[in-house]
């Protein structure tokens, strides 16, 4: 045998250790996976920032409820069976990072893959997505009622190797797509912002998106952008704060018989990036399909005015009529937080004030936690969900206690 | 009368004659080795998955053993070496070893690893103590992926040898199992890997 039959050989074997059936890495896999654990009620420390609603008979509303939020996910068939969760396998591939569901099937990022599923147990790979794509956040659309959501934004991360450093991976935001209920579409959301770039890669952080029948409206970390299938505006956003992230959207539109507060867009934001300031709430009539370049607002958080001023999602209370909206702390780490506002809806005018059920949670303690996600599920009679981001998930039971509504689910 | 005599020494010289062969045959009755001699190792013991490298330096803390409950369990291995003594301290030989441990949610991870190995042996009788290095590739599974990995497996012991035929002793070794990937896998260049696992064995040569 001679040197260059030996090196040959070496190098067949080396490059047999890519012949991998899998599309992750054993050892990375062992690393990533995180241990599912299962408990009669969530694990009361848990990150809760996404829910998802697998319906599976739309007559009964029967199905699975999906929770989700940076370590396992989590489900249960019947929302008002509470304390019955259990651990949904997908947390098997690691990290779970957010569940959604586009028409009839399930989607979870978990480990930095998508996976699908169509019966909310049995989990298998994704999409395949462009070369380079890694998922990273799946951001529901809500419709103007506020609470079926069967779109999905797919964000994705782009992964390339480092030009001067060639066993460094680096990722940067990437590509958004869009999951209905036929699959992923072939080509990524392109968005053009004000200066006139136009790349998949422009600010692709969506925080939230809902579909008022003829547009997407998409809450960048920069822009408010409304996307009619094939191209993208940034919505006219006078009186906002510059340079800021937006949290939560949503469109209260005609289902809202009960007010004439109808086709209102608002927008919360978030903080101003390298300030303590910059969240607020702001509301615009919707004319034709677009918002006004005239923005009311309805609150601006200052760190004297004792408001938080990181807000996040919506939630519509259907049975207060009332506007529920997510909230962080100031201070601190993106941990804390101060719970929720809510503001009245009335026939004529919308209170500028939070309401006092802003503050009946105190009791409970949830009033020092930050809110990571709000949801209403259809499934088993309904519930409304308040997930936190270090405090587990909770209830609202509106028949309870008046002055503590909410319960660990 | 003489061949009293003659009987009385030639007891005394065979016999005197004879102590030589029998204390050279008892040395012999050890572990005085010649080439071509073979040894056949039997070990087997529990398997401490260690950690994972990436390629970079970091170690993912993770699955380190004593620094998250996550990790990788304490898991088991059996194995089977043969080896031919080229010199009276140094053997050439190869070996199969299976070793499985529970993952964070018990599903098994499996790694065979199919080396060939180099060993010398310290002597100090009656105990020898061998120190070899092993190189080949694994197979490495966990729950649908199986890789093929280029291994190393370092290794230290100490055996008693009962006899010219069998030694019992303990050994450990670490199994360093490289997973390189490539880009334009189907499997990302990120996903790379080195993991080790130690393992401490309780073995068994039959020597013949």
């Amino acid at each position: 045998m001679n040197l260059r039959t030996l090196l040959t050989g070496l190098a067949v074997l080396v490059l047999a250790t890519s012949c991998t059936a899998g599309s992750e890495g054993i050892f990375a896999t062992i690393e990533k996976e995180q241990k599912v654990v299962t408990s009669g009620n969530l694990n009361t420390a848990a990150t809760v920032t996404r829910m998802a609603e697998l319906i599976t008979n739309t007559t009964t509303n029967a199905g699975v409820l999906l929770v989700s939020g940076g370590e396992a996910a989590f489900t249960k068939s019947n929302s008002t069976s509470v304390n019955t969760w259990g651990t949904s396998s997908v947390g098997q591939h690691g990290n779970v990072a957010a569940v959604g569901v586009a028409g009839s099937t399930a989607y979870a990022v978990a480990g930095g893959g998508l996976y699908q599923s169509t019966d909310g147990s049995n989990w298998s790979a994704g999409p395949s997505l462009a070369a380079g794509d890694t998922p990273y956040d799946l951001i529901p659309i809500r419709n103007p009622d506020g609470v079926t959501s069967n779109k999905l934004i797919l964000v994705t991360m782009i992964s390339y190797t480092d030009p001067n450093n060639s066993s460094v991976t680096i990722y940067q935001y990437g590509r958004i797509y869009l999951l209905t209920s036929g699959g992923l579409s072939a080509t990524p959301i392109t968005l053009t912002d004000p200066t006139g770039a136009s790349s998949a890669l422009g600010d692709p952080v969506i925080s939230a998106a809902i579909d008022d029948g003829s547009n997407y409206y998409l809450a960048s970390n920069s822009y408010l952008w409304y996307w009619n299938g094939t191209q993208t505006t940034v919505a006219a956003t006078t009186n906002f704060p510059s340079n800021t992230g937006f949290g939560g959207l949503i469109y209260l539109g005609t289902p809202y018989g009960t007010t004439t507060l109808i086709n209102r867009l608002y927008v919360s934001t978030g903080i101003k990036s390298g300030t303590t300031t910059g969240g607020g709430i702001y509301v615009s009539a919707v004319t034709s399909g677009s918002p006004s370049a005239n923005w009311g607002t309805i609150t601006q958080g200052t760190t004297t005015s004792n408001l938080p001023v990181a807000f996040g999602q919506f939630l519509y209370n259907n049975i207060n009529n009332s506007l529920w909206i997510a909230t962080r702390n100031t201070t601190g780490t993106s941990q804390q937080g101060t719970g929720y506002m809510e503001y009245t809806l009335s026939s004529s005018s919308f209170s500028t004030t939070p309401s006092t059920n802003s503050s009946n949670y105190s009791s409970s303690g949830l009033s020092t936690y930050a809110v990571g996600c709000l949801f209403y599920s259809l499934n088993g009679g309904g519930l409304y969900y308040l997930g936190t981001r270090s405090h587990g998930l909770w209830y609202w039971n509106e028949t309870g206690n008046s002055s503590n509504p909410w319960t660990q689910d | 009368m003489n061949k009293l005599l003659i009987s009385c020494f030639a007891f005394v010289f065979l016999g005197v004659g004879a102590l030589p062969l029998t204390a050279q045959a008892t040395e012999l009755n050890y572990d005085h080795r010649v080439p071509g001699d073979r040894a056949l190792t039997i070990q087997l013991g529990p398997t401490f998955p260690l950690g994972f490298q990436s390629f970079n330096g970091s170690f993912a803390s993770s699955n380190l053993i004593g620094v998250n409950m996550w990790g990788l369990a304490v898991g088991a291995n059996l194995g089977i070496d043969l080896d031919f003594y080229l010199t009276d301290s140094f053997r050439l030989g190869g070996g199969l070893r299976g070793m499985a441990a529970l993952g964070p949610n018990d599903y098994a991870l499996f790694i065979v690893p199919i080396t060939v190995r180099a060993t010398w042996e310290l002597k100090y009788y009656p105990f020898s103590f061998p120190v070899g290095l092993g190189a080949g590739f694994s197979f490495v599974n966990y729950q649908s992926q199986t890789t093929f990995s280029p291994t190393l497996a370092p290794t230290a012991g100490a055996y008693w040898n009962m006899s010219s035929s069998w030694s019992f002793g303990l050994d450990t070794t670490e199994w360093i199992v490289f997973q390189p990937y490539f880009s334009g896998g189907s499997v990302p260049a990120s996903d790379s890997r080195i993991g080790y696992f130690t393992d401490l064995t309780i073995g068994a040569i039959y020597h013949f």
